[in-house]
């Protein structure tokens, strides 16, 4: 069925959506980054990216809380 | 007027047979009294590494709840709806952001040796959860009666069909598919995740390496 | 109580402290319910960010009727291949019938351990759909032509239709007493394909609900074009299919490693490879699963110390300490 074409901000994402008659000749397949045997999608790609960089920041970045980690007031748990 | 009592009478003399007694002892010393929900954490739990297995429990809850907006509209909606459409794009994006926290949980939790003092059993219900939930996630994609829920079967089907599966589990069919997705799957993926969560409240977040006993 | 570590060999030539009990330490105030409070508030946010700005894929199905309009050649080629038995349902094997031992696993026949579970008769995706069309008479002949036939000469004739179609390559094929009448077969069923008439008519095939599209897609996924469209969007098995996504919406990243294997060789030229690459997989997540119990990879953490950035401040505090804090 025929639905509005949907667009997206940035380069990333140009959406037309198109009976499927049209599907073979006019659907582009996304971005893609071949190297050798690796063929990964730039969505996927910048996906992974985004994990390893979270996961970095997570390691790194200060977690609020006492400064001092000397022995609390309060009942052992 | 005599109250109901909860403590077992007569105990001293023989063993309970009450199988209500014997629940209430299991659930009761499933975890350490007052961790189920404690207000407090061990000293070392100072890092945003932390907060990894909430953000995939939070992720998992909007993942059910745009589920759910999804099957009271019906497995047409979507196509027809423009806020269906949006609802689906919410269960796609909070599925990615699931998967994604769950990596970056697990990637914490193996730099952490978080399996260390008797948690071996959480590490693997934790990968257990991570595994039944790819297979929710397959289930999905072939609930999108589209094009790509045609090629996803197709393909899918040589997979299974090589090892057997596909005789009992058939990607073919639909209908089959979804009632996996939406009933059996997620209930088998939330029973798993109430009991990593068990187990993590039960051992309490694993101590710091080179830790001694007395530190 | 000690722990596993404690009762194997010292990895490093250096004993392992048994994991002191997480309740015995020190504490600090931890508002567990606020933060999943607010890590729902934040995925929300997220998601709904990402869902209004990003949407999501929906390339409509392809209908028999779609199929038809855009490569009418390969309907034909299909249509005479399911005749042929020649297919690649109809040599499937399990569970769809016998055709075929179907795949191995280190030599155990792991496709027939299922069955033939899901009958389906290939050359009948054809005749059940045209042989439902009523008044048509040369079709009707033609069928009863193709039903008094002996198996050997059905075959021979859809067989020799199905070399010239190929031979052919989309120019007419001149008519010949060799192909029978599967000629003739083949279009009635282009027609009824490109008319609309197959929708629906493999799935309820005399019923009226219908919801299991077995048939429909074994049909669909023995021509070429469900394929090729595939392919088109980097979709196919030795394109890393199985993590990408129609267009540049996100795919599935997380089955690199099952999708990886099926890139090089020896699974990528296998005739097995759906069974190995499975067998393969199972073992490596059990290898993750019971990663703990397993000598050396459970020892990595210790090696590559990233545990030191994540409990720093800790380390910190207990090297500063004189003495160890008392317990509580």
């Amino acid at each position: 069925m025929k639905r509005d074409a949907v667009r997206a901000s940035g380069p990333i994402l140009v959406v037309v959506h198109m009976s499927s008659t049209d599907l073979l000749l006019a659907v582009h397949s996304g971005s893609y980054v071949h190297v050798g045997v690796i063929n990964v999608s730039v969505t996927n790609l910048l996906i992974v990216l985004g994990m390893v960089v979270v996961f970095v920041l997570a390691l790194v970045l200060p977690f609020p809380g006492a400064k001092d980690l000397g022995p609390e007031r309060g009942e052992r748990s | 007027m005599t109250a109901l009592r909860t403590a077992t009478v007569g105990e001293a003399e023989h063993p309970s047979t009450n199988w209500t007694t014997w629940l209430r002892g299991r659930i009761s010393g499933l975890v350490p009294p007052g961790q189920a929900l404690p207000d407090r954490q061990p000293a070392y739990v100072v890092s945003w590494i932390y907060v990894f297995g909430v953000l995939t429990l939070a992720a998992l809850v909007v993942v059910l709840v745009s589920g759910a907006v999804l099957a009271a509209g019906g497995v047409a909606w979507w196509h027809v709806s423009s806020l269906g459409h949006f609802v689906n794009s919410m269960h796609l994006w909070s599925v990615e952001l699931f998967f994604a926290f769950m990596v970056i949980h697990l990637w914490g939790k193996f730099w952490m040796a978080a399996w260390r003092g008797k948690r071996v059993w959480t590490w693997v219900i934790g990968v257990l959860a991570f595994v039944m939930s790819i297979g929710t996630a397959f289930t999905g994609y072939l609930s999108q009666s589209n094009f790509d829920a045609q090629w996803i079967s197709a393909e899918a089907k040589d997979g299974l069909n090589a090892v057997a599966i596909g005789a009992w589990f058939n990607v073919l069919n639909p209908g089959q598919m979804l009632l996996w997705h939406v009933l059996l799957l997620p209930v088998a993926v939330g029973v798993v995740t109430v009991w990593h969560i068990v187990l993590v409240r039960r051992h309490g977040v694993v101590p710091p390496l080179d830790t001694v006993r007395g530190d | 109580m000690a722990t596993t570590a404690v009762r194997r060999r010292p990895t490093l030539h250096r004993p392992v402290p048994p994991t002191p009990d997480a309740h015995d330490f020190a504490t600090r105030p931890y508002d567990l319910v606020k933060e999943f409070v607010l890590a729902l508030l934040a995925v929300s946010l997220l998601t709904t960010g990402l869902a209004a700005v990003f949407s999501s894929p929906d390339e409509p199905a392809i209908t028999f009727s779609s199929w038809a309009k855009a490569a009418p050649d390969d309907v034909l080629a299909t249509a005479t291949a399911e005749l042929a038995g020649t297919s690649a349902s109809a040599t499937y094997g399990p569970p769809y019938n016998a055709n075929a031992e179907g795949q191995k696993l280190l030599g155990i026949p792991t496709q027939k351990l299922g069955g033939v579970r899901i009958p389906v008769d290939s050359a009948d995706l054809v005749l059940q759909p045209i042989g439902q069309v009523s008044r048509d008479l040369p079709l009707r002949a033609a069928l009863a032509v193709w039903r008094a036939a002996p198996a050997a000469r059905q075959t021979a004739w859809a067989t020799r239709y199905g070399d010239a179609l190929a031979k052919a390559g989309g120019r007419p094929v001149p008519a010949s007493l060799a192909y029978g009448p599967v000629p003739l077969l083949a279009s009635r069923f282009l027609d009824l394909a490109r008319s609309g008439g197959l929708e629906g008519s493999l799935t309820s095939s005399g019923n009226f609900y219908g919801g299991d599209q077995t048939r429909s897609l074994l049909l669909l996924s023995d021509g070429a074009y469900l394929e090729d469209t595939a392919r088109a969007q980097q979709l196919g098995g030795d394109q890393w299919g199985m993590m990408n996504e129609t267009g540049n919406y996100p795919g599935q990243p997380w089955m690199w490693l099952y999708t990886f294997w099926y890139q090089i060789p020896p699974f990528s030229t296998s005739e097995n490879a759906d069974a190995q690459v499975w067998g393969l997989m199972l073992v490596l997540t059990a290898g993750l699963m019971f990663l703990p119990l397993i000598p050396g990879l459970r020892s990595i953490p210790r090696w590559i110390p990233v545990h030191r950035l994540v409990w720093r401040r800790w380390y910190r505090s207990r090297a500063a300490a004189s003495t160890p804090a008392p317990r509580e």
